[in-house]
């Protein structure tokens, strides 16, 4: 007898189909239970024939406890099947893990039989003992009586068993046979007949006639006499054969066969329901062997018995790694397709073998081209066979989460979404760890119990949502879940108390760049570690496992609501048709997936089709407003343009897409527009716009371009890691001339401009300018800073002149003032802290804001980094309102202070602001006849916009006053007791609008000619005209000061 | 081979086995056993620590201690046995002749 053959084709294939079978059993289970008592037959007939394979061929192979278990198994699911017992959750929990014991045993069969399976088939029994019907209940502990051919009842055997084995087409012998006279005397093993038995059928129940053996004294061991109730399939010839012993010792108790008769009776005797026969299990492996119909191998007894059978507990128990499968499942379809591929590229061979032969060289292209076709089909057929279904790993997540929750005693739903999204193999086995770990993250840390949902107002059951889907040649995938959220502030106090990072580079950064810092090595901030997750070396694991697949992760969360995880994976190989663009004479590759339509746009028509809104431009598409960017910008190429007459490249002066490219005088415009040049398509001398609308998700967006190229089909190629966390690219790619071109992400795009769906929707209706307007208010550019790692501010860019970063050791102290040297001059620098009360600025990491004021420039210290942002501010003048501080705002979550810089220096410098002769530029000589100041009526109905002018007059050295809206104005206006000498207005107010107001102005005699300004976000044609036409003198865009100081001074 | 020993306790003897349980052994065995008897040992615990091989032989002389210890009333109690041959004898169903007990 030889151990378990490993090789054995037949052992392999059997081991292949069972993993096969076990793969699915998991989902059909969980499927199973939540069907609960409404029974899917089709479905429990699947795993149960599942089982009963599995058990079935464990039997010829001699795993005799994976036989075993699949038995016990099979039982229940037949009771399940039969609608005996309902798959209630400890049911089907049962069922799980006796599965995942199957599973543990059929990946290591070498040393399944060593495997301590008790307490399943404890389980699985006591499962079916409890859930039989009533009648078969009795069965259970009824007795059949197994008698000799003298009628002497010899033994008894449980009767559901019985049945049970009776069922399955068994025949079952009685055998009388003497362990010394039959067994040894023949020099065979006690322990390989034991074992020869097992292989081949079930040791029922034996009875030893101890009597019979005599004792110490007298004639021992001459007889032992053995009756063995044995079931098998083995027929009855081969059986005597296997005992070696007579015929006549042999009794058929149960016949299967529709002849055969059955020599029992059934009594019903309340008894002791017997203990499940286990039948002993072999020690050693033993050779397979196929039962059917081939007389039993096992009937030889080979001459040399190991003496000591391989030792079973003093090797520690051995569990290899499961086999990772060397085998791969391609759909049949794509194999034809393979297959007839190669039949084409033999033909395209021949074909162009014989045009070589002929020398005919047009015959060779088309062969050519005929190979390089089916080349690219084939390749991409072969990459299709290694994609696989991204669901063949994310099926097991819901039995994780199912089994972790309740261990934790949580509640909670998993949605899957996009099992069918294919990847390639070896990333999806790279994937599977870091996604279940995530997942596990999910369950444990995230999603919280369910008391304290409940307190939160949550659904007591969290939800975790999983889903996969492709973008821009990546795929995506996110596991969100509505826990509650990451505080992204204690995971950074975490990192700083461990030394991963410094409290500065925390200062500076995000809330989401602290909430990333969970994924460095060594961070675990759960209070205990649970087994459930593992120690903090998980998350930098995860990235580092994705890393090495070219991936990239992202993590978003809001506390209280939940976060989001978010994997990006290059689809390394994957081919995606795209549109090349160029920049500069660079060439992008933006995904055809994306592209929704190619715009060009002639210079006549530039002007209907573009227009502004605020600062950035809008194109009208068909009705539809879509933000325009220019690629250049974005990507920060410089933007150039060849001259089609001369051929010279220049810088392309166009700050806007409204701006005409070679000179920025809109009157050239018609010299251009005339010129036509060859066949050189651009002969609108290169003024035509060429846009590329793309979207991705919702939002959709214009990119302008210099010039269309073709669409191809490009192979996708992950980043280098250097420019990996780039969000502008995707991937690049090689040109068919080997050059490089980069994939444009174009999701990532949008997130960089911070373009939201909300924006890019807006539909256009040309009367209804106000909507646009509103957008146009109040959108202020600011610049950000900070005075003290806690304290952030802001002052409008408008004002700043430069930004100089400096050391502290520039700034000297003179007569008590702060001065830095600066462009050859002595620049007086100031701080918040001189106005208000705040926190001192440290002393490195410094920078000076130089701006005009007073006639001079001054220089505001603050604190790196500076930044700028733009945005619609919802500014809070109230709180926070200190000399220097004239309100507050709300930037990414922090409250910024908006500093009036003209206030500290009022502070600092008291004498200054009395020199009304002095201006930032220029001064006013003009003084009234009457000596006094001129004044000036503001009216706007934005506080901070209507400070800010204000001041800016008041620094001219010219009285002001300054009313909300058009009535206040007004009434401003009748009712004060000075001349006004000017008019600056808004234009968007409410109660009386800036035209009413100017309409009402002017219908006064009193007030007929008094000059007015217009202030206002826009300035488009329609406004002008319709300004002059109600007679406003002039109209200047919110809010540069310059030009509005100018204008004042030309009509003051 | 190293001999099994006997230790004799009044009426308890303890036999820590040695050798396998197979027919070379036997007849020694045998002696041990008889000889406890007649000195009136009631009870006898064999321990199995680490034997491997068992023999029909062997079973008999298990099982005939028994039946002459139950002649006085006495017991066998067989020790850590190897979990092969504790199947072997629960198929057998030695378990309830005498007490068995695995490792």
């Amino acid at each position: 007898m030889s151990a378990m053959d490993m090789n054995d084709e037949t052992l392999l294939t059997y081991l292949e189909e069972s993993r096969e079978h076990l793969a699915n059993i998991e989902t059909n289970l969980l499927n199973i239970e939540e069907s609960g008592a409404d029974i899917d037959e089709e479905l429990v007939n699947t795993v149960f024939r599942a089982a009963h394979s599995i058990k079935g061929g464990a039997g010829f192979f001699d795993l005799s406890k994976i036989r075993d278990l699949g038995h016990k198994v099979e039982n229940v699911l037949d009771m399940v099947r039969s609608r005996e017992m309902v798959p209630t959750p400890e049911i089907v929990n049962i069922l799980l893990i006796s599965f995942d014991k199957l599973k543990e045993m059929v990946n290591n069969p070498a040393f399944s039989n060593d495997e301590d399976i008790e307490e399943f088939v404890r389980a699985l029994a006591g499962l079916t003992a409890e859930t039989l019907p009533p009648e078969k209940k009795e069965s259970v502990s009824g007795i059949v009586d197994i008698k000799l051919p003298d009628g002497r009842v010899i033994m008894q055997m449980n009767e559901f068993e019985y049945n049970q084995t009776v069922a399955n087409n068994n025949y079952i012998y009685l055998v009388q046979y003497d362990l010394i006279k039959d067994i040894h005397d023949s020099d065979s093993s006690m322990l390989d007949f034991h074992r020869n038995l097992v292989g081949i059928g079930t040791i029922e129940n034996t009875v030893t006639d101890f009597a019979a053996v005599g004792t110490l004294d007298g004639e021992i061991l001459k007889s032992i006499p053995v009756y063995m109730l044995f079931s098998t399939i083995v027929n009855p010839g081969k059986i005597i054969s296997l005992f070696e012993v007579d015929d006549s010792r042999i009794t058929i108790i149960h016949d299967p066969s529709p002849s055969g008769e059955d020599l029992t009776d059934s009594v019903e005797v309340p008894a002791v329901s017997l203990p499940v026969q286990e039948p002993p299990s072999p020690a050693t492996p033993v050779v397979a062997a196929p039962i059917v119909e081939s007389p039993p191998v096992v009937a030889e007894v080979p001459a040399a018995v190991p003496q000591k059978p391989a030792p079973v507990k003093a090797a520690p128990k051995k569990t290899a790694p499961p086999e990772a499968s060397s085998t791969l499942r391609v759909k049949v379809k794509l194999l034809e397709q393979l297959m007839t591929l190669a039949g084409e590229l033999v033909l395209g061979r021949n074909e162009l073998e014989e045009s070589i032969n002929q020398e005919d060289l047009k015959a060779i292209a088309s062969g050519g081209q005929r190979i390089s076709q089916v080349t690219s089909e084939l390749q991409e057929a072969i990459m299709q066979t290694r994609m696989q279904d991204i669901g063949s790993i994310l099926s097991k997540f819901p039995r994780v989460v199912r089994d972790l929750s309740r261990q934790l005693n949580k509640q909670m739903n998993l949605n899957i979404v996009g099992k069918e999204v294919e990847l390639d193999k070896t990333l999806l086995e790279g994937l599977s760890d870091p996604l279940t770990h995530m997942i596990r993250n999910s369950v444990d840390h995230g999603v919280e119990l369910p008391e304290a949902r409940k307190l939160a107002g949550k659904n007591p059951v969290g939800t975790i949502d999983l889903r996969a889907y492709h973008e821009a040649g990546q795929v995506v995938i996110e596991i969100e879940d509505d826990g509650n959220g990451i505080d992204g502030n204690i995971i950074a106090a975490k990192a700083v108390s461990k030394g991963l990072v410094s409290q500065n580079e925390v200062d500076s950064m995000s809330a989401k760049a602290k909430v990333e810092l969970i994924l460095l090595p060594g961070l675990s901030t759960a209070e205990k570690v649970t087994d459930v997750s593992g120690r903090g070396v998980g998350m930098d694991v995860v990235r580092s496992n994705l890393d090495k697949l070219g991936g990239t992760m992202e993590i978003d969360s809001v506390m209280g609501k939940g976060s989001v995880f978010r994997i990006k994976l290059p689809l390394t190989l994957a081919i995606i048709p795209s549109l090349l663009v160029s920049v500069n004479k660079e060439s992008f590759a933006v995904p055809q997936l994306n592209v929704e339509e190619l715009i060009r746009i002639q210079p006549k028509d530039i002007k209907d089709s573009i227009e502004r809104l605020g600062t950035s431009e809008v194109l009208n598409l068909r009705g539809k407003l879509i933000p325009l960017v220019f690629l250049s910008d974005v990507l920060g190429i410089k933007s150039t343009y060849t001259d089609p007459e001369t051929g010279v490249e220049s810088d392309d002066k166009r700050k806007q897409a409204i701006d005409r490219r070679a000179d920025n005088n809109s009157e050239n415009d018609t010299i251009y527009d005339e010129v036509r040049i060859g066949n050189d398509r651009r002969y609108h001398a290169g003024s035509v716009l060429n846009i590329v609308i793309v979207s991705s998700g919702n939002i959709s967006y214009g990119i302008l371009v210099d010039n269309l190229h073709e669409s191809m089909e490009i192979v996708v190629k992950p980043l280098g890691r250097h420019i990996k966390s780039c969000k502008e690219y995707a991937g690049a790619t090689i040109m068919g001339d080997g050059s490089v071109a980069l994939i444009l992400d174009i999701a990532g795009i949008a997130s960089i401009l911070k373009m939201s769906a909300v924006t890019s929707t807006i539909q256009s209706q040309s009367e209804d300018e106000t909507e646009v307007s509103k957008l146009g208010q109040d959108r202020q550019s600011f610049l950000l800073f900070r005075n003290s790692p806690e304290e952030y501010c802001a002052m409008p860019l408008e004002l700043v002149g430069r930004v100089e970063h400096i050391e502290s050791s520039s700034i000297q102290i003179v007569g008590g003032k702060r001065i830095m040297q600066y462009m050859g001059k002595g620049l007086p620098i100031i701080r918040l802290e001189d106005s208000a009360e705040c926190k001192a600025i440290p002393e490195d990491n410094l920078a000076v804001i130089v701006f005009n004021g007073f006639g001079r420039e001054i220089g505001l210290l603050a604190m790196r980094p500076v930044d700028f942002i733009e945005d619609e501010m919802l500014v809070d003048h109230t709180s926070l309102r200190q000399p220097g501080i004239m309100g507050s705002v709300i930037i990414d979550g922090n409250t910024t202070m908006i500093l009036d810089v003209y206030e500290i220096v009022e502070k600092l410098y008291p004498d200054w602001t009395r020199d009304t002769t002095l201006t930032a530029s220029g001064s006013i000589n003009k003084t009234e006849s009457n000596g006094d100041k001129p004044l000036v009526l503001v009216a706007e109905d934005s506080t901070f916009f209507r400070k800010q002018v204000v001041k800016y007059i008041e620094g001219m050295g010219v009285d002001v006053i300054a009313g909300e809206d058009g009535e206040a104005a007004w009434k401003l206006l009748v009712e004060s007791k000075k001349k006004v000498d000017l008019l600056v207005t808004d234009i968007e107010m409410p109660n009386l609008d800036g035209y009413g107001l100017v309409a009402r102005v002017r219908a006064d005699s009193k007030y007929a000619d008094l000059p007015v300004i217009a202030v206002t976000s826009l300035a488009g044609d329609e406004n002008v005209a319709k300004g002059k036409a109600i007679g406003i003198n002039d109209y200047q865009v919110k809010l540069d000061k310059e030009m509005l100081l100018e204008s004042i001074r030309k009509y003051i | 081979m190293s001999e099994s020993s006997i230790v004799i306790n009044g009426n308890r003897a303890d036999l820590i086995m040695k050798q396998d349980l197979v027919a070379s052994a036997v007849n020694d065995l045998r002696t041990m056993m008889q000889d406890a008897i007649t000195g009136g040992v009631k009870n006898i615990f064999i321990d199995m620590t680490g034997i491997k091989v068992v023999d029909s032989m062997g079973i008999g002389l298990l099982i005939s201690t028994q039946n002459s210890l139950s002649k006085e009333d006495g017991q066998l109690e067989i020790l850590n046995i190897s979990a092969d041959i504790m199947d072997l004898f629960k198929s057998m169903r030695l378990d309830q002749h005498f007490s068995i007990k695995g490792e």
